[in-house]
């Protein structure tokens, strides 16, 4: 058996067994996982939840399910996902907001140069909700396809799809908005939605 | 125009990490696989291997059992009358094997095990004091591509029970009282495993599986094991390397133990099926690995 041929869900299933695996997994999916991260926190934050993750992931391979994709991604996402609340929850104390709980916003400001577009990621992730935002991003900015991505947020697959496509329309929306105007309200929306559903 | 996949493809860009900061990473991951560090929270760094899971009745099937010996019952104070007697016989042989290692430089063991089918074989040396814990398993695929090459545990020379791992020295210094070891066992699990009494056969075959338990704690181990209510004799086993014992089972797992001896020849759980064939001291591990 080679290290390619070892797809990932063989060795999750060993996992169970040998932790000592985990070493593998690691050298195999940190840097992705380290992006994912680095997406939401600072990179030196990032740096510092990079090995919690893997260590929370030992310590949850009895539980771990790998995904009809083969992938380690969405269970490691869906991990990471959770170290990055537990950390920020931790740093902002009771400031902590439900609607930010797994994004640390000055962080991807600090990433982004340009001031316009800080200000259009705002208004467009800031016009979704907490669990749409997070599911756009999964698939937008770390690659998961919707089924992978509900399993990293522990939703069905066709709740993913429905929101994925309502987060994918308001933020279009949001987008195309003249700055300054109110966003579309509940009616425009549905009915777009239904013009969608209708269209596929 | 602005586009949303535009805008989302520009901010997902994020630098790599450097190489140092994946190194560090690394070696916190490996210190907490092998449970020895406490810089790692001790509520991780104390999680093992070998916590059982369900369908127990495939696996076992999956050994050879070549002569189904029925018992019944399970409740009570102990193993059932089959099992708690077939115990304490192979616990007795164990205590009268020579031996005792308190000073040994490393502790060899040698097994094979099946996994999905295929069959890896695994040593490890796992050093007493500063050597470094050399594992060679050929079912451990290796980061560069290398299979069936050596690999050092850093910060090894720890062996597991169930939820908890203990040094060489904190093994030599567990009770050989049937009683006081139970309880010190016990006392140890942290919640760890399916249920404590579950826990508990499990740790009570991982020292009998890899580590320099002396004789006297090996006799103390099976008694405890003897003492677990639930546990029962499912049969007679023939082993992958051919030898003859018999199965107890508790849960999900099966050992398979000879009896005459007091030797742990096999165990099976779902999805596992390891054959130890081997275990002692050893003056040296490997060379190891130039990088």
């Amino acid at each position: 058996m080679t290290n390619d041929a070892s797809s990932d869900a063989e060795l999750l299933t060993a996992l169970r067994q040998q932790p000592e695996l985990v070493g593998v997994l690691y050298e195999r999916h940190a840097a992705a996982v380290y992006r994912y991260l680095a997406r939401r926190c600072q990179p030196a934050t990032a740096e510092d939840l990079l090995s919690e993750v893997f260590v929370a992931a030992l310590a949850a391979r009895k539980r771990v399910v790998p995904h009809a994709s083969g992938s380690a991604l969405p269970w490691l996402y869906g991990i990471a996902r959770n170290v990055v609340r537990g950390h920020l929850r931790r740093a902002r104390g009771r400031w902590s907001s439900g609607a930010d709980a797994g994004m640390d916003w000055d962080a991807v400001d600090a990433r982004l140069d340009a001031e316009s577009q800080r200000a259009l990621l705002r208004r467009v992730l800031g016009g979704l909700s907490a669990g749409e935002r997070e599911l756009l991003l999964l698939v937008a900015w770390d690659g998961l396809t919707p089924a992978e991505a509900a399993q990293a947020l522990g939703i069905p697959q066709a709740t993913a799809r429905s929101r994925l496509h309502r987060a994918r329309l308001r933020s279009q929306q949001l987008l195309d908005a003249p700055e300054g105007e109110p966003p579309p309200g509940l009616e425009t929306l549905t009915t777009l939605l239904r013009h969608e559903e209708r269209s596929v | 125009m602005n586009t949303l996949e535009t805008l989302l493809d520009d901010t997902g860009r994020v630098d790599d990490l450097e190489p140092a900061g994946l190194a560090r990473g690394r070696v916190v991951v490996h210190r907490a696989a092998t449970a020895v560090t406490p810089a790692v929270p001790p509520h991780l760094a104390r999680r093992r291997r070998r916590l059982t899971l369900a369908g127990a009745a495939v696996a076992v099937a999956a050994a050879v059992v070549t002569v189904p010996v029925v018992s019944f019952g399970g409740g009570g104070t102990s193993a059932d009358a089959d099992a708690a007697g077939l115990l304490r016989r192979a616990g007795a042989a164990a205590g009268d094997q020579p031996g005792g290692w308190p000073d040994a430089a490393y502790w060899h063991s040698a097994s094979s095990y099946v996994r999905e089918g295929r069959t890896f074989r695994r040593e490890i040396w796992v050093a007493h004091r500063g050597g470094p814990t050399v594992l060679r398993d050929t079912g451990l695929p290796d980061p560069d591509g290398r299979v069936n090459g050596d690999v050092v545990i850093p910060g090894g020379g720890v062996f597991s029970a169930g939820g908890t791992s203990l040094t060489w020295d904190q093994l030599y210094a567990l009770p050989t009282d049937p009683g006081r070891l139970r309880a010190e066992l016990a006392s140890d699990l942290h919640g760890a495993g399916p249920d404590p009494t579950t826990e508990l056969f499990v740790a009570v075959g991982d020292l009998l599986r890899e580590s320099p338990a002396s004789p006297a704690l090996r006799e103390a181990l099976y008694d405890v094991a003897a003492g677990i209510p639930g546990v029962r004799v499912t049969g007679k086993v023939t082993d992958a390397a051919g030898r003859s014992g018999t199965g107890v089972t508790y849960g999900h797992e099966t050992y398979v133990i000879d009896p005459a001896t007091g030797r742990l020849l096999a165990d099976v759980e779902p999805g596992w099926r390891a054959t130890y064939l081997d275990q002692g001291p050893s003056d040296t591990a490997p060379a190891l690995p130039a990088n």
